[in-house]
């Protein structure tokens, strides 16, 4: 069987797909829309209570790294852009499933966002607020094989658990894929920008990239940092191998490493007690 | 170093690090002692936390020495032991973990965590 075909006969046998709730399909259709303005969006936004707590939530936490404290909606939808505002919608509707069944891989998914911006910030690449993003919704794969294919994710947990391996590897015994061409299902079902879905479909194989490179590297990157310092859990708990083309790639040598751990750190102490 | 909900404040607590305002504007500066009055004016001006020094709240989890933390660190790196680029990272995240420990001891002396 081909990769795609592979990957078509799971996606059939997922019943359920996650649903969205409305007035969050309603938001990632309109800031498609050519001529929408900040306050329509905010507008629509705001109409969901809890939504808006939590988009206010997010984007004051430390990995949008804004000094002040964002009050209102129409700031926050002006300040970080509608691509930005779309992939918070998302990360608040995804991460309820996390927040209750996967808080390792809530706070995994944290760390990652606030690595991801961190070293985007040092290394002076644009748009590092979209890069947190990606790296918040990089194993947004995992979340649906727990929730849509139970029994195949204890599988999964179970060969983890009881051979050591590590929990990609075990995905593509029990899947014959990983979460990563999961992930990129998904994300393009729920029709996430091109900018977002490539950093969710290469975070493990950032030379395959032809676009978005930088970012599918600075992702690629966050993610194993912050495995060090043993934040959440991304399924096991071990520290993997940096590819050095994707670290060469974005000039990581640049930067002051010592600095940017402690950077991290304190990042992370922030976001300790951060649910949405 | 701890950061504490503006609900769980009390007196007597000391910042260590300023509570920023709405504008980016710093409203406590560092190494002030949380009164009743400030906590209020804090809650009032809708500051949900404050980074306070030591570790006052009793998390439940233990707190951890630096040498408990590298000793974990040095664990998860434990399969890619021996790769230049991995073993570079994995010494900056030691040091981090050794200057940030140094500067902000999470254990005052003498209050060492059961090993």
């Amino acid at each position: 069987m081909s990769r795609a075909e592979k990957i078509k006969s799971i996606t059939k046998r997922i019943q359920g797909l996650p649903t969205l709730p409305p007035v969050v399909r309603k938001i990632t259709a309109l800031v498609e829309s050519p001529d929408v303005t900040a306050q329509e969006v905010g507008k629509l936004i705001s109409s969901d209570q809890v939504l808006s707590a939590k988009v206010l939530k997010l984007v004051n936490s430390p990995f949008y790294g804004f000094p002040g404290r964002i009050s209102s909606i129409s700031h926050a939808v002006i300040l970080l852009g509608f691509n930005v505002i779309k992939g918070v919608v998302l990360s608040a509707s995804v991460f309820e499933i996390m927040e209750t069944s996967m808080v390792g891989l809530w706070a995994h998914s944290l760390g990652s966002a606030i690595a991801s911006g961190t070293i985007a910030r040092a290394l002076g690449l644009s748009e590092p607020e979209e890069i947190s993003t990606a790296a918040l919704l990089h194993d947004i794969g995992k979340v649906l094989v727990r929730v849509s294919l139970p029994a195949e994710y204890n599988r999964i947990a179970r060969i983890v658990e009881a051979e050591g391996r590590s929990f990609r590897d075990a995905e593509t015994e029990v899947l014959g894929v990983d979460h990563a061409e999961i992930g990129l299902w998904l994300s393009r079902e729920w029709g996430m920008p091109e900018r977002l879905t490539v950093p969710i479909s290469l975070h493990h194989e950032p030379e395959a990239a032809t676009k978005f490179k930088d970012r599918v590297a600075v992702v690629h990157i966050a993610d194993t940092l912050i495995r060090a310092f043993g934040v959440g859990s991304g399924g096991d708990p071990w520290v993997g191998r940096i590819r050095p083309a994707a670290w060469d790639a974005i000039g990581m040598d640049r930067i002051d490493l010592v600095g940017l751990m402690r950077e991290i750190l304190s990042g992370l102490e922030e976001v300790e007690n951060l649910q949405l | 170093m701890q950061k504490v909900p503006i609900t769980l404040a009390s007196p007597g607590m000391v910042l260590a690090k300023p509570v920023m305002g709405d504008k980016g504007l710093p409203l406590c500066a560092e190494g002030t002692a949380l009164t009743e009055k400030l906590i209020d004016r804090l809650r009032a001006m809708n500051v949900p936390s404050v980074t306070v020094r030591g570790r006052p709240l009793e998390s439940g989890a233990p707190v951890k020495t630096a040498d408990q933390r590298v000793r974990e660190i040095e664990e998860r790196f434990a399969r890619v032991k021996g790769d230049p680029l991995m073993d570079k990272i994995l010494d900056a995240a030691v040091t981090a973990v050794r200057q940030e420990e140094a500067e902000n001891p999470a254990l005052e002396d003498g209050e060492g965590a059961p090993s």
